[in-house]
């Protein structure tokens, strides 16, 4: 989805050929989201097919040809770029099913499943603060903007860990 | 190295279960972070490392030396020759300016009060306080004290440094000042062992993370090499889409 629209975005700025856009995407996303060059080219298909983009004048060298925003696409860009987003649905995630599941099987070592996951989310810390550091180095204050929101939503994440781990503990201690 | 073997200790005989019980060992050099909720043995576990708390069994050696079965006076100069304590409130004492502060423990070790001196200057110098040397505690930020007390921790070269919450008093800025410092230090081959609550802290800095509950070990991680930017780490961010 955001491909869509991040196309769309880059177009507003000027027309574009399909390298051009990849190289642009990334360079937006800091490096850190990287796009094949087929799935843009499928995503400027579509665009087209729906009339919110067009070709801009005839193919240029190396018989590039290069796309630029219609009004309808310059409208639907314009609100997309207004509205809030739904937040994530954290209830449809693998694994809460897991634990929902793990929680009625007897025998199941829900507490070694909730320490693994919590080890993989220590490691994703140690991965982001590192990006985040490489974001700020390369004057990318924008990209660590995003990268500090995905550090607090993987740090609510341990915590929520922790809580479960807690509710494991009291369960097994014997009643006082 | 750090290295406990088979180590309990309860506070009350009656106890069903011992208020820790642990076996680990930290290699020279190593940064270890250690978390956990409150009371489940954190601070047992640095007391018993620095001394001042006995195992009720088992054995606790720091370099080859077995705490637990040391003198007062023994223990004392194990405290002031192979650790540095680094504390969540700083424990500076006000009545010192800044360079006398650091000097102390130098002094109590019996290093010569000029040679003290010279060094506090280049250890202040190193985590830009020189210029706060004849200032008094009162007059410093948070930041700025637990500057002057992890150059006071390292003034002896102990080959073990224990810090319990120290960024737990600071913002978040002057937190990570104080993380960056530990982190240049662990780079120079200091063993850090650090008490926190701070996820993040511990795993941006740490190389491994032992998480005590109910004063067992519950998890102990090595962290991996941070990997560098990959399209992996964004793609969490935007689920759901394409």
């Amino acid at each position: 989805m955001s491909l869509k629209f991040g196309i769309l975005g880059l177009m507003a700025e000027e027309p574009l050929h399909g390298y051009e856009i990849k190289s642009r995407f990334e360079s937006l996303m800091g490096g850190a989201w990287e796009v094949n060059i087929g799935q843009i080219y499928a995503t400027l298909q579509r665009l087209e097919r729906d009339g919110l983009i067009a070709t801009a004048g005839e193919r240029g060298d190396r018989g590039k040809l290069a796309y630029q925003l219609t009004e309808q696409g310059a409208r639907e860009f314009t609100a997309w770029l207004s509205q809030p987003e739904a937040g994530q649905s954290l209830l449809h995630e693998d694994f809460s099913v897991k634990l929902l599941l793990l929680r009625r099987l007897a025998h199941a070592d829900l507490a070694a499943l909730l320490h693994r996951q919590r080890r993989m989310q220590l490691q994703h810390l140690r991965d982001l603060a590192a990006m985040d550091r490489q974001a700020r180095d390369a004057g990318r204050a924008d990209l660590a903007l995003i990268i500090k929101g995905a550090i607090l939503h993987t740090e609510a994440d341990i915590k929520w860990l922790d809580l479960c781990l807690d509710e494991v503990a009291d369960q097994q201690s014997p009643a006082p | 190295m750090i290295d406990l073997t088979d180590v309990t200790k309860s506070y009350e005989k009656t106890a069903p279960s011992p208020t820790l019980s642990v076996s680990l060992t930290v290699p020279t050099g190593q940064f270890v972070a250690v978390m956990g909720p409150s009371g489940s043995g954190k601070s047992t576990l640095l007391n018993l490392i620095a001394g001042l708390d006995r195992p009720t069994s088992g054995r606790v050696a720091v370099n080859g030396l077995a705490i637990g079965t040391l003198g007062e006076a023994a223990l004392a100069r194990y405290r002031r020759t192979q650790l540095g304590f680094i504390y969540q409130f700083f424990n500076l004492l006000n009545q010192l300016t800044v360079l006398d502060n650091v000097t102390l423990p130098a002094q109590l070790a019996g290093t010569r009060n000029g040679v003290a001196r010279r060094q506090a200057l280049a250890l202040l110098d190193q985590v830009g306080m020189s210029d706060k040397a004849q200032e008094y505690p009162a007059k410093l930020s948070g930041g700025q004290r637990q500057r002057v007390a992890i150059v006071r921790a390292l003034i002896n070269r102990p080959p073990v440094l224990l810090a319990d919450e120290p960024t737990g008093a600071l913002d978040s800025r002057s937190g990570e000042e104080v993380m960056g410092l530990l982190a240049g230090i662990h780079r120079q081959g200091q063993t850090i062992l650090l008490v926190t609550h701070d996820a993040r802290l511990a795993a941006t800095y740490a190389e491994r993370i032992i998480t005590l509950r109910d004063g067992r070990v519950a998890d102990d991680a090595l962290m991996q090499v941070a990997a560098p930017a990959s399209t992996a780490d964004l793609v969490h961010l935007h689920r759901g889409e394409e």
